[in-house]
């Protein structure tokens, strides 16, 4: 058991030491300059050009520069943004926390209704609420993620006037005090996150729903009924435990990706997180900067996949041996 | 039990997303809110160069000398100055009783420090108004003598903010990295904090030698998208908002207390033409024929372009000065300009020995190769690809083949670099002085901004001559002639000059006006943040919003509560 852990343990952190060093020259193999990228500016002399490019080591031999790049990594250092000129951790770290407050909040409601949807169309299969149930899920599932936050804005923000328009403060609050910061930025992750939640919950609910339906064909739910179990009981303790490991996999890898997996949703409401900046940095060609967030999502990736692993011998025995 | 834990870890997060507080106190009075697509890239005069960035400098530094509403001179840290009768020798008397934002004297040690080390370290976006600057002294706290190699005739329009040395100086020998985190000024804000991707904000100063300011502070919040921009000055959450689109007009014009100003910005949208003949260029020799670019004009309805691509955003264009600097802008007479015509982009390809034509149309060269040009457009640009589509379409029926790819700006960049390329659409801002566009064509500029490779001593001559004409009529004699040449080589088919719209919640701010008939704000002075006063109507609070918000988690947390309960002696009964 514990040599198991620790081959997979292993595995993981190779796996993610091999993307991190396929990243540094996939982006280095990109057309463009990071330097002419950051001044495209009419006045630059080629003197000036060649101060930066020297200032940023793009001057240096590329063996010396992925050393060094290495060496940083080894002390925990991911270098200095090109464009943002600060290390590169202090600003993804910036951007980490609302990304985080986003996906997790979404992630959280989308589960729980999810599964929920799942079980009763599952339970109820052939009648309407199934009809309408499996209705739901299909339309969220296929729902283009920036339409629907544009739609839920056009309604609820600018007709209803319930909720913000976007970003994650009112501009008028901007040197208010804590709590009425923390009130300003609930009412503001209540859009973005249904929208996430939502599009989200369509593939929860279709996978809750279909392997429930396939569980529940089992011999031993007949066995089960046949002893006199109550059908809640049966639905709790039999099928759903046996239900949950697909369910498991999806919310793992879900999970892994959420990091940077709500580009859309950010960008429709102008949220800060990691998404938006990994799409800035892109642009800009900011290596160390692409190279930190690149690392960050492998290592969530990787993590969740090595979590569903461990995971698994909890909730299937037949894994255990 | 489950729930509360995810609630309150949720508001742990919340709390934790908000960041550390700005340790600056609030600003009393009106919070003047602006929103934008635009965000800082870093606090350094010498590192920035994004807009905003600049827009921030206007307001927490000042320059020797600002631009006024009119877009002309205006004294500013210095209140008078004198330049010798060889031209070669300026002398500007600093304001008596200037003071930085902590407190210290600004002299004009400060003055020759920061051209110094821009002029040294040729860094960021403000040495370049610098050019031509041979020597910077300061004989005594308030004068500042600057001598130049040649007249400089753009002295005066040089917007480069002055830094306070006691601060600066840790930072020399390393002003790539270094920054002052508090952005010590003598302007008329002061800088507050930049929350990255969200906003930057400025509180105002009691007392400043322009006048206070009459709002408390200002916001400029980040908006990663337009609708949801436009929504928000519609909804009163910001006060202004900046680069609107023309198919947002009608929404924004039926709101109420919006004030919507349209005008053609100071920049332009091209189709370059590789011309360089050098053998390292990988680009079509047929555009190195001056007839055959001039077919491509010809060729093209840049109207069409304007109306349809561009839906209505700018003013279709001739020369590279945009008219948004009436003085400086060159229009071509009527023999001079090539109108949209296939007739006549026909006879001049028939001219060029481009002839003959294959069995598909497309024109054959005089060794029997097809006339085929590669065309990039920047994938991430809507209507600069759908100008390139008609482009490619206005080409094809006068018999020249096009081949049509879009690519990010990364992409695009390398090819111009490698000169791999054969046509592009890109845009260039400009600035209030005409060398700035100028200087993108010259000789020495290729390899860097003279993207088309392009050549003429005549032009390099007159573009050189305008920078040192100190006499408003002779220099811009020389502008037009520098235009006039470029325009009838064709290096760049200059296809629109952009459009702009900002607009503004009159009912909410007072005082702001158009500068120069153009933009409100990013309009390369502060006028206007010194001039806006709030009306006094009240600003939509968030208090009823929040109060909702929390009325709305307790009943979810009541609802939940009773199921969960009811769960538990279901559970309960289940177990017996």
């Amino acid at each position: 058991m514990r040599r198991a852990f620790l081959r997979r343990l292993l595995g993981a952190a190779l796996t993610v030491l091999g993307v991190l060093a396929i990243n540094y020259f996939l982006f280095r193999v990109m057309p463009g300059d990071p330097v002419a990228m950051l001044v495209r500016n009419p006045k630059m002399t080629a003197e000036a050009l060649a101060r930066t490019r020297a200032s940023l080591g793009l001057d240096r031999p590329w063996h010396e520069q992925f050393r060094s790049y290495l060496a940083g990594l080894a002390r925990a250092d991911l270098g200095s943004s090109f464009i943002f000129k600060r290390p590169v951790l202090a600003v993804i770290g910036e951007r980490l926390l609302p990304t985080l407050l986003l996906t997790l909040v979404a992630e959280a409601l989308a589960i729980a209704g999810g599964m929920l949807v799942g079980i009763v169309s599952a339970w109820k299969r052939g009648t309407k609420a199934d009809v309408l149930g499996l209705g739901f899920t299909l339309l969220a599932y296929s729902m283009p993620t920036f339409w629907l936050g544009i739609l839920l804005v056009a309604l609820f923000a600018g007709r209803l006037g319930l909720f913000p328009v976007s970003g994650m403060l009112s501009p008028g609050l901007a040197f208010a005090p804590l709590a009425q910061r923390l009130g300003d930025v609930l009412t503001h992750l209540a859009l973005p996150s249904i929208t996430l939640a939502l599009v989200l919950m369509g593939e929860y609910a279709l996978i809750m729903r279909n392997a429930m339906i396939e569980v529940l064909t089992e011999d031993y739910i007949v066995t089960a009924r046949a002893k006199g179990l109550s059908e809640r009981g049966i639905l709790r303790r039999h099928a759903l435990p046996n239900a949950m490991i697909p369910m498991t996999t999806l919310i793992a890898m879900s999970l892994g990706f959420a990091i940077t997996g709500a580009l859309q949703v950010e960008t429709v409401f102008s949220w800060p997180g990691l998404g938006r900046l990994m799409y800035e940095a892109l642009k800009g060609r900011d290596y160390p900067l692409l190279q930190g967030i690149f690392l960050v999502t492998s290592v969530c990736v990787v993590g969740a996949n090595f979590a569903a692993d461990i995971l698994y011998r909890y909730i299937d025995p037949r894994v255990r041996d | 039990m489950r729930l509360r834990a995810i609630v309150s870890a949720a508001a742990l997060l919340a709390v934790l997303a908000l960041g550390p507080l700005s340790a600056a106190e609030a600003p009393k009075g009106y919070l003047l809110k602006v929103g934008s697509s635009e965000d800082l890239d870093t606090l350094s005069v010498f590192t920035a160069s994004e807009r905003a960035a600049t827009e921030l400098f206007l307001l927490v530094y000042d320059p020797l000398v600002s631009f006024d509403e009119k877009l002309g001179p205006a004294p500013c840290l210095a209140e008078s100055w004198k330049v010798s009768a060889d031209y070669l020798e300026w002398s500007f008397t600093l304001r008596p009783g200037l003071l930085w934002s902590d407190g210290q004297p600004v002299t004009a040690a400060d003055v020759k420090f920061t051209y110094d080390a821009l002029l040294e370290s040729g860094l960021g976006l403000y040495a370049p108004f610098l050019a031509g600057i041979v020597s910077v002294e300061a004989p005594d706290e308030r004068t500042v003598l600057i001598r130049t190699d040649k007249p400089k005739a753009n002295m005066l329009q040089n917007p480069t903010p002055i830094l306070p040395e006691h601060v600066w100086k840790a930072g020399l020998g390393k002003l790539e990295e270094f920054s002052d985190p508090r952005l010590v000024g003598s302007g008329p804000f002061s800088f507050t904090e930049w929350k990255q991707g969200q906003y930057f904000s400025l509180a105002a100063k009691p007392k400043h030698q322009l006048g206070a300011p009459k709002v408390g502070g200002i916001v400029f919040t980040v908006f990663a998208n337009r609708e949801t921009l436009a929504q928000a000055l519609v909804a009163g959450e910001i006060d202004v908002a900046l680069n609107l689109y023309p198919d947002q007009l009608p929404q924004l014009g039926k709101a109420k207390g919006v004030e919507i100003h349209r005008f053609s910005g100071n920049g332009f949208t091209e189709l370059a033409l590789n011309c360089w003949a050098d053998p390292a260029s990988k680009g079509s020799p047929a555009l190195r024929d001056r007839r055959v670019r001039q077919a491509v004009e010809r060729a093209i309805d840049r109207r069409a372009i304007v109306d349809i691509a561009f839906a209505g955003a700018g003013e279709p264009a001739s020369t590279l000065i945009p008219a948004a600097t009436p003085e400086w802008h060159y229009e071509p007479s009527a023999a001079e300009l090539r109108s949209p015509d296939p007739a006549k982009a026909g006879e001049l390809l028939d001219a060029a020995g481009y002839a003959r034509k294959g069995a598909d149309g497309i024109r054959l060269g005089p060794g029997g190769a097809p006339l085929a040009l590669r065309l990039l457009a920047r994938s991430d640009n809507a209507r600069e690809v759908k100008a390139a589509q008609m482009i490619e379409a206005g080409l094809r029926a006068v018999g020249v083949g096009v081949e049509l790819s879009t690519v990010d700006d990364g992409a695009l960049q390398a090819a111009i670099d490698a000169a791999d390329y054969d046509l592009f659409i890109w845009g260039w801002g400009g600035d209030v002085d005409p060398t700035t566009i100028l200087a993108l064509l010259t000789t020495g500029q290729i390899g860097g901004s003279n993207e088309p490779r392009y050549s003429n001593t005549a032009y390099d001559a007159a573009v050189e001559r305008q920078a040192t004409l100190l006499d408003p009529k002779e220099r811009q004699a020389a502008v037009f002639e520098a235009q006039r040449i470029a325009y009838e080589d064709c290096p760049y088919i200059v296809l629109s000059y952009d459009g702009d719209i900002q607009a503004l919640r009159s009912d909410r701010v007072a005082g702001m006006a158009p500068v120069a008939g153009g933009p409100i704000l990013y309009a390369n002075t502060n006028v206007n943040y010194l001039r806006a006063a709030p009306t006094g109507a009240a600003s939509r609070g968030a208090a009823p919003t929040v109060a909702l918000a929390a009325a709305a988690c307790a009943l979810v947390g009541a609802v939940a509560y009773l199921l969960t309960r009811k769960r538990a002696k279901k559970a309960n009964w289940d177990a017996k």
